[in-house]
C-alpha cells in the first residue's frame, strides 16, 4: 500500500472514537397458544434489547484491535455504527476524524468493511472483474490500483483465480479475494467483522498473516471481530469484551489471564498408568501414563508447584503451559453472566 | 463544477456497467440470449390478451385495433427503459433490497444512494430486447395508423417517455418504502405493484366510468403511463386533462417516493436489519 | 396428516409474522386490477360483441378468478428457493420433498383467502356478480386445476435447476404463458375464434380457464374434466420422476 495516499487525517492520533455510545432494538415476540396467540393478532409484542449500553473506547492509528463477546453481546451491532450502517440511540462516533452519518461517502474512501458472511464479489463475473468495478467506483488512481493489486495477488496467492467466476469459488478463495477487494484502495482502517468464520486451517493462517502483515507495514487500524480467540490473539495486541452490551474489559490479552486467575495446564506423562496424587490444582483427564491438571498460579505460586512435582516418583516428562485463552474468555463469560 | 463532476461520475458508472452487461454477454451467451428471449416472450404475453380482444372485436372503447396496438407498443417501450435501467440488481425493485437487507451493501460505497440507484441497474446489452420488440410493435402500429411523424412529435414521445419511466420508477419507490417497516411481508411487494401497473395500462380507459378513469390516471397512475401518453401523441382525447398531467403527477409521485423513502431510510439506520438474504445481491 | 397441516400452519404464519396490516396493500392492489378488468368487459359487451359467454357470465368469471387466483394457476417457491439453496434443508427432514413444497404453498395462501377472497364472496352480491356455481363439477375440476398446477410447477423447477438455477427467467417465461395461455385473464371463449380451440387443449388450459369455464356453465363437463384428468395423469409422473433425477444437482447446487 501507498503511504503517500494517506490524507490529511494521518496527522490525527485516534482512528476510531466512540463516545457513550448506547443502541437499542425492539425484538418482535410471538407467543405460540391460548389467550397470547390471540393477542398477537391484536397487538404484537416486543422485548426492548439494550444491544449496546453506553459503551466508549478509542483506538490509536496502528492499532489491531480484537472485539470479542459472547453471542448477542454487541459485536456486530458496533461494527454497523462504525460504518455508518446504523445510529446509535446516544452517544457519538468518530472514524478518521469523520461522522460515519454526516461523511459516509468520504468516510467509506478511507475505510474498508467486510462481513465474514457476505460479500462484496460479483457473483456472476471473474473475480477481477469485480477488481475492476471496485476501481472505478472508489475512483482508485491506476498506478495505486496496479500496487496493490499486484500485492494482494502476491500475498494472497490469488493469480490462479483472478479469471475464475466467483460463483465457483471455495468459501476460503472467496474470502482471500474478498480480502484483497477490500484492500484495493488502500484503506486507512480495516473493519472486519467474523472474517475467519467457515475458514480452514490453511485459510485461516493466510488471513492472519495477511492482516498482520498489512498492520505492521503500513500502519492500518485493524477491528475484528471474531468467536476464535486463539486467532484474536495472535492477531492483535488489544482487546475489547464486550458483555450484555457493556465493555467489559479493555487491555492487553496477558491481563485477562490474570483476571481470569492466572490458569495454567500442567501435563504429565508418567511411567505407569496410575495417575499421580500431587494434591494441588484441578484433575482434568488422563489416559495412556498422561495426566493433565489445571492449576491457578495466583493461589499455588510456580515454586510451589515445581517443588512438589519433583517430589513424585515415575514422572518421565512435565509440559507447563498457559491455559487456553479460550477457556479464559469462556470462564469470563460464564462469570458475567452469574453477574447478571 | 460539482454538477460537471457529478455528470461525468454518472456516465463513468453507466460505462462500466455496460462493459459489465457486455461482458456477461458474451461470457454467458447461452443464457443470456435466453433471458432475452424470455423477456420478449413475456412482453409479448403481457399485450397478447388486450390485443387479441380487440382484434376480435375490431377495437376497443371507442379505440380501433392499430390504435389499440400503438398503445400497447409504447407500454411495451416503456417497459423496454425501466428493464434497460433498473433491472440489474434489483434497482427498480427496491423492496427487494430492503427485504433481504442488502441494503448495508450500499453503505460501504463511497457514492450517495441515487447514483448507486441510478446506475447498478443499466444492462444495455442483456435487457434491451423488450425495448426493442417495443420498438418494433409501436413502428408496426405507427405504420399501420400513416401518423405523420415530424420532429416536435418525436420530441414529444421522448418526453413522454421519460415521463412515463419515472412515474413508474416513483410508484416502485413509493411502495418499497413499506419494506423498511416489514421487510418480510413487503419484500415482494414492489413486484405485485409493478405487475399490476403493467396489466392495468393496457386497458383502454375511453369508456370506462368517470372514477375508474380518475383513480387510473391519479392514485393508481398506470392510465398516465400508457393510456393517457398514447392518446395524446395520437391526438385524441384525453378527457379534458392538460397534456402537462402526467408530468404534474410523476413529479408529485416522485417527491412522495423521495419523502418516504428517506423517512424509510431513516427509520433503517435506527432500527437497522437482522434479515440477510444473497439471493439477487450482485448476481 | 399432522405434519402437512403443521407446515401449512407455519407457513401461514411466515406470512402474517409481522402482522395482518401488510396484507392490505396486497389486497388493495387485486381490487384495484379487478376492478377496471370488470368494468372492461361491459365495454366489449357493450359494443355488441357477439360472444359465447353473457356479461353476467364474463363478470363472475373475472371475480371467481380474482379471488381464487393463488389456486388457480399454482405457484411454489421451489425455484427460487432451489435457487437459493434452501431446498436442500427440505431434504434433511422426514416428510417427501414434494409433500413439503405442497404443504408450505397451501400455507401461503391461508392470508389472502382468509383476508380477501372470503370477504368478497361475500360482498359478490352487492356489486350484482352471482357467485353460485352453474355446474355441480366446478369443485371436482377446481381440485384437478390445483393439482395440474403443482405437477406443472414442479417442472418448471427442473427446468430451472437444467438452467443452472436462473430461478427469475423460469419465473418470467411462466408468469407470462400461464397468464395467456391459462384463460386466467381473458377467456378462451373472447379469443379469437381459430385459437379458441387450441387454448382449451394446450396443457395451460386445464389450469384457471377449466374451472371457471364451469363455473359459468360454459364447456361440456365430462371433455374439461377429461382433459384434466388427461394432463394430471401424463405430467405428474413426469413431475416426480424428473424432480427424483434432479436431485442432485439440486442438492448440489447453493454451495
Amino acid at each position: 500500500m501507498c503511504k503517500e495516499d494517506r490524507t490529511d487525517t494521518s496527522l490525527m492520533d485516534i482512528a476510531v472514537d466512540v463516545n457513550h455510545v448506547t443502541k437499542t432494538f425492539l425484538q418482535w415476540q410471538r407467543d405460540l397458544a391460548g389467550k397470547g396467540l390471540l393477542k398477537g393478532l391484536i397487538k404484537s409484542e416486543k422485548k426492548l434489547v439494550m444491544a449496546l449500553d453506553d459503551i466508549s473506547f478509542q483506538i490509536r492509528r496502528g492499532e489491531f484491535v480484537a472485539y470479542a463477546g459472547p453471542n448477542g453481546a454487541g459485536k456486530s451491532t458496533t461494527m454497523k455504527i462504525l460504518a455508518g450502517m446504523l445510529l446509535p440511540n446516544q452517544g457519538s462516533v468518530q472514524v478518521l476524524g469523520l461522522s460515519p452519518q454526516k461523511d459516509r461517502i468520504a468516510l467509506m474512501r478511507k475505510i474498508g468493511v467486510l462481513f465474514g458472511n457476505r460479500t462484496e464479489l460479483w457473483w456472476d463475473h471473474p473475480v477481477l472483474q469485480s477488481f475492476e468495478w471496485k476501481r472505478v467506483v472508489w475512483d482508485i488512481p491506476d498506478q495505486t490500483y496496479k500496487e496493490n493489486l499486484a500485492l494482494v495477488t502476491e500475498l494472497l496467492d490469488l493469480k490462479s483465480l483472478l479469471k475464475t467466476y466467483v460463483r465457483e469459488l471455495s468459501l476460503g478463495q472467496r474470502m482471500r479475494a474478498d480480502l484483497a477487494m477490500l484492500l484495493l484502495h488502500s484503506p486507512e482502517c480495516i473493519l472486519l467483522d467474523e472474517p475467519t468464520l467457515g475458514l480452514d486451517v490453511i485459510a485461516k493462517r493466510r488471513m492472519i498473516d495477511f492482516l498482520k502483515y498489512v498492520n505492521q507495514e503500513n500502519s492500518v487500524t485493524i477491528l475484528v471481530t471474531s468467536h476464535d480467540m486463539d486467532d484474536l490473539e495472535e492477531m492483535a495486541q488489544r482487546i475489547l469484551m464486550i458483555s450484555d452490551g457493556k465493555l467489559a474489559y479493555d487491555g492487553q490479552f496477558s491481563g485477562l489471564h490474570q483476571i481470569a486467575g492466572n490458569l495454567t495446564r500442567i501435563t504429565l506423562t508418567m511411567a505407569s498408568e496410575v495417575q499421580p496424587p500431587i494434591g494441588f490444582g484441578r484433575f482434568l483427564e488422563g489416559s495412556h501414563g498422561v495426566f493433565q491438571y489445571e492449576v491457578d498460579l495466583t493461589v499455588q505460586p510456580i515454586e510451589q508447584v515445581l517443588f512438589r512435582l519433583s517430589q513424585i516418583q515415575g514422572i518421565q516428562d512435565i509440559e507447563i503451559n498457559r491455559a487456553p485463552i479460550e477457556q479464559v474468555i469462556a470462564e469470563l463469560f460464564r462469570s458475567w453472566k452469574k453477574q447478571t | 463544477m460539482e454538477v460537471k463532476r457529478t455528470g461525468k461520475r454518472f456516465f463513468q458508472l453507466l460505462w462500466l456497467y455496460a462493459k459489465m452487461d457486455l461482458s456477461w454477454l458474451l461470457r454467458d451467451t447461452f443464457f443470456a440470449l435466453l433471458a432475452m428471449a424470455a423477456d420478449v416472450v413475456g412482453t409479448v404475453s403481457a399485450i397478447s390478451g388486450i390485443f387479441l380482444l380487440s382484434w376480435r372485436f375490431g377495437g376497443i372503447g371507442g379505440l380501433n385495433q392499430n390504435q389499440v396496438l400503438f398503445m400497447l407498443g409504447y407500454a411495451t417501450v416503456v417497459s423496454g427503459l425501466f428493464q434497460l435501467f433498473f433491472t440489474g440488481n434489483n434497482t427498480g425493485h427496491f423492496s427487494r433490497r430492503i427485504g433481504r437487507g442488502q441494503v448495508e451493501h450500499m453503505w460501504i460505497q463511497p457514492l450517495s444512494l441515487p447514483m448507486q440507484l441510478l446506475t447498478e441497474g443499466f444492462l444495455p446489452f442483456t435487457a434491451s430486447s423488450n425495448l426493442f420488440s417495443g420498438g418494433l410493435i409501436f413502428l408496426i402500429a405507427i405504420n399501420q395508423l400513416s401518423l405523420t411523424i415530424t420532429f416536435l412529435w418525436v420530441l414529444r414521445l421522448l418526453v413522454s417517455l421519460l415521463i412515463s419511466l419515472m412515474t413508474i420508477v416513483a410508484i416502485s419507490y413509493l411502495t418499497s418504502a413499506l419494506a423498511f417497516y416489514s421487510p418480510v411481508q413487503a419484500e415482494e411487494i414492489s413486484t405485485y405493484v409493478l405487475d399490476s401497473l403493467r396489466h392495468l395500462r393496457n386497458f383502454p380507459l375511453n369508456e370506462m366510468p368517470k372514477a375508474i378513469q380518475f383513480t387510473l390516471l391519479s392514485f393508481i397512475p398506470a392510465g398516465l403511463i400508457a393510456w393517457f401518453p398514447a392518446m395524446d401523441l395520437l391526438g385524441q382525447t384525453t378527457l379534458g386533462f392538460t397534456a402537462g398531467f402526467p408530468a404534474i403527477c410523476c413529479v408529485i409521485f416522485s417527491l412522495l417516493a423521495v419523502y418516504f423513502t428517506r423517512k424509510g431510510l431513516n427509520y433503517y439506520v435506527q432500527r437497522g436489519s437482522n434479515r440477510y438474504l444473497p439471493h439477487g445481491h450482485r448476481r | 396428516m399432522k405434519v402437512f397441516l403443521k407446515t401449512m400452519q407455519m407457513a401461514y404464519w411466515g406470512q402474517t409474522n409481522e402482522g395482518h396490516v401488510y396484507l392490505i396493500p396486497r389486497i388493495l392492489v387485486k381490487l384495484l386490477y379487478v376492478i377496471p378488468l370488470l368494468f372492461l368487459w361491459k365495454i366489449v359487451v357493450a359494443q355488441g360483441a357477439n360472444i359465447e359467454l353473457t356479461l353476467p357470465q364474463l363478470l363472475s368469471y373475472t371475480y371467481l378468478q380474482t379471488l381464487l387466483t393463488d389456486l388457480l394457476v399454482v405457484q411454489t417457491e421451489a425455484s427460487s428457493w432451489n435457487y437459493e439453496g434452501k431446498l436442500i434443508g427440505f431434504f434433511t427432514r422426514p416428510f417427501g420433498v414434494l409433500r413439503q413444497l405442497i404443504a408450505q404453498t397451501m400455507g401461503t395462501w391461508g392470508p389472502m383467502l382468509l383476508f380477501f377472497s372470503l370477504p368478497m364472496f361475500f360482498l359478490a352480491p352487492v356489486f350484482g356478480i352471482s357467485m353460485i356455481s352453474q355446474s355441480p363439477w366446478f369443485w371436482l375440476s377446481l381440485l384437478l386445476c390445483v393439482s395440474l398446477g403443482f405437477a406443472i410447477d414442479f417442472i418448471f423447477v427442473c427446468v430451472t435447476i437444467h438452467l443452472r438455477g436462473m430461478a427469475w427467467l423460469g419465473y418470467v417465461i411462466r408468469l407470462s404463458v400461464a397468464a395467456l395461455f391459462s384463460g386466467s385473464v381473458i377467456p378462451f371463449q373472447v379469443m379469437p375464434v381459430f385459437l379458441i380451440r387450441f387454448f382449451q387443449i394446450q396443457p395451460f388450459g386445464s389450469l384457471a380457464g377449466a374451472p371457471l369455464s364451469l363455473f359459468v356453465g360454459q364447456g361440456d363437463p365430462m371433455f374439461i374434466l377429461g382433459l384434466q384428468i388427461f394432463w394430471n395423469l401424463l405430467l405428474w409422473p413426469i413431475a416426480v420422476i424428473w424432480f427424483r433425477r434432479s436431485q442432485e444437482k439440486m442438492v448440489a447446487y447453493g454451495g
